[in-house]
């Protein structure tokens, strides 16, 4: 098939939404210009990746006696995985047998908030049935329903009420994302490091903004439910330095901002990135490896 | 290519396909795009397809003489296979040679269909019906069986299954088709490729063979993402290509093997049908969810090791005996059967 080309010129995301329209929502907040976007800085990425590097190559040596190994690398085949900040033992979904309440509550809230960012509100009291429905026919889909049809009926019962309260919240919140602004959903990152031995996982909820090219220009948002409390908060912290160290690595320039969400909360979080968010997400990276 | 001996599942290891990595320059599209466009047309090009399907016919030949069958079976090797099988080999050894699996269900998710989706999303944004992803992506979607949807409809198309969703489903599939289709959208300088020589989503192109008796079938399916041509205008050299692959995660162990196979199918039909397919001057995989790019020069040493690997591939999906030697001894040029 040939094409008749015309010249893909994309708008750039815009600097400001129209206040008027979009009220005191979290998206108009994400993007709000209170400071000048960076210069890229084009040698960073590849610092970044040289000190991982290193701090890999490190990881495996003999320690003391009462600890002989220092900290835990993989290989090219099987690589370790790090995500948030922490060492996983797999990336892959948990089974569907292990998947209890709080796993389907954070893929049914995960769920309402993408659609929301696409469709906009879930139509209300059916919240619940329009995110089973839309998550039927993702890749994991299959098994989800199926941990969903074995709960207890009350179980299920408190499932679809914690869902509809859920999108509640976030259809207060948030709405349909401008066509301009290029939103993606559902980003998976993946930064290979120390030949393969390493790998850094990270997933944005929503992705803003087209590549840079020249300045920083995508914003990411982690969808982060799940902990309360100063635990809770150094979790969101290292889920967005995992957020945007990812997306340095492989994108070559750092992002403008990453946020995490929690409509538990209904709080957004938002960090400029900077090369000493960026540090102490290398640090977290390492961190986690020496502790095995 | 004679300098490159017949490989058995060992070799593999040890004969690598080589590739060069873009430069990390920002904005990125730039450098994939040089990359793309940077190759130089295969010398004598029909000369080393053909001697490519000569090795290829004589392997095959060989390799299913190892499990003589009681009926016909037919091996599909896609990329997904080809990497599976090698990328098993290549981690864990030959004695990791994967039994042949029972055939999986393919199903249709937003996972598998945002490629088709996204495909003719990008399309629209090229022909100038659509500004952004998500517009395109909304047309594309508004009438899947229609001229501008993702292809024939039928019982089990990615059309039909589009058109029998519920609104939230639809709405999932078309989020995860609008950032695929985003990836690539911004993943190129469009304005500078020829749009009179640029296929986008192409259909799959395939090869068959089959030897003669009750023995089984092979089909290659090559797949790229984005096809340029070039030369054929310039001076009037030789006319070549090169594709673009779009994949997921990071590469594996088998990745450039992987990549050779939309080449090697190419390579294969430009001997069948020249005016419509060309032998690639270059491969580039490309895997947005790290950011990484692989290119790969194709050529006779290149093909023929992506041949062997089609090879190594199809003894495993046929549980016949990894016999490294007795395959490569078998010199005496096999019987051509029915390749087309």
């Amino acid at each position: 098939m040939t094409v008749a080309l015309a010249p893909l010129r994309l708008p750039e995301p815009a600097n400001e939404p129209d206040r008027g329209s979009w009220g005191p929502d979290l998206l108009a907040r994400l993007v709000s210009p209170a400071l000048p976007r960076p210069t890229i800085d084009h040698g960073l990425a590849g610092g970044l990746r040289a000190w991982l590097d290193d701090g890999i190559a490190g990881v495996g040596r003999a320690g003391t006696p009462e600890r002989p190994v220092v900290g835990r690398a993989g290989t090219p085949e099987r690589p370790v995985v790090v995500r948030d900040g922490t060492l996983v033992r797999s990336a892959t979904l948990a089974r569907p047998s292990a998947l209890g309440l709080r796993e389907l509550r954070a893929c049914l809230t995960r769920m309402v908030f993408r659609l929301t960012l696409v469709q906009g509100a879930l139509r209300h009291p059916l919240e619940f049935e329009d995110a089973l429905c839309a998550i039927s026919v993702t890749e994991h889909g299959p098994e989800l329903l199926d941990a969903v049809g074995r709960l207890h009926p009350r179980e299920r019962a408190s499932l679809g009420a914690f869902t509809r309260a859920r999108a509640s919240v976030i259809s207060a919140q948030w709405r349909p994302v401008p066509a301009a602004w290029l939103p993606r959903t559902g980003e998976r990152l993946r930064a290979p490091l120390g030949g393969g031995a390493v790998v850094v996982h990270a997933t944005a909820d929503l992705v803003l903004g087209r590549p840079s090219e020249g300045a920083a220009s995508v914003c990411l948002v982690r969808l982060h439910d799940e902990h309360r409390g100063p635990l809770g908060t150094a979790r969101a912290q290292h889920a967005r330095r995992a957020l945007a160290l990812a997306e340095t690595l492989r994108s070559g320039a750092p992002p403008w901002r990453v946020a995490t969400y929690d409509p538990g909360a209904r709080h957004l979080d938002c960090d400029e990135v900077t090369e000493e968010l960026l540090a102490d997400a290398v640090r977290d990276v390492l961190e986690a490896l020496e502790r095995g | 290519m004679s300098a490159v001996p017949a490989l058995s599942s060992e070799d593999l290891a040890s004969w690598p396909i080589s590739a060069t990595t873009p430069p990390g320059s920002i904005p990125r599209a730039d450098a994939l795009t040089d990359a793309l466009l940077g190759g130089t047309a295969l010398a004598d090009a029909q000369a080393v397809s053909r001697e490519v399907r000569a090795r290829l016919e004589r392997r095959l030949a060989s390799t299913v003489t190892l499990a003589p069958l009681t009926h016909p079976r037919v091996a599909r090797i896609a990329h997904h296979q080809l990497t599976r099988v090698l990328g098993a080999l290549l981690t864990a050894g030959p004695t990791a040679l994967p039994v042949p699996e029972a055939r999986e269900t393919f199903r249709w998710s937003s996972r598998t269909a945002r490629r088709p989706v996204g495909l003719a999303a990008v399309r629209l944004g090229l022909d100038g019906r659509a500004a952004t992803p998500a517009d395109a992506v909304a047309q594309v979607m508004a009438d899947p069986c229609g001229p501008l949807g993702v292809g024939r409809a039928g019982p089990g198309s990615c059309a039909d299954w589009l058109a029998s969703l519920a609104l939230p489903a639809r709405s999932i599939v078309a989020a995860e088709a609008t950032a695929w289709a985003t990836r690539l959208w911004t993943s190129l300088d469009w304005g500078r490729l020829d749009p009179r020589q640029l296929s986008v989503g192409g259909p799959d192109r395939w090869w068959r063979w089959s030897g003669t008796g009750p023995t089984a079938r092979i089909a290659l399916r090559g797949r790229a993402d984005v096809r340029i041509r070039m030369g054929a205008s310039v001076g009037g050299g030789p006319s070549h290509g090169a594709h673009l692959v779009v994949l997921d995660g990071h590469p594996g162990a088998a990745a450039r093997h992987g990549l050779m196979l939309s080449a090697l199918v190419d390579a294969l039909s430009s001997l069948r049908s020249p005016e419509s397919s060309t032998v690639p001057s270059r491969v580039v995989g490309w895997w947005p969810d790290s950011g990484k790019a692989w290119v790969i020069s194709v050529d006779a040493e290149t093909l023929a090791v992506a041949a062997d690997a089609v090879v190594v591939t199809a003894r495993a999906l046929l549980g016949a005996a990894d016999a490294p030697g007795r395959a490569d001894a078998a010199d005496a040029p096999g019987r051509p059967g029915d390749n087309h």
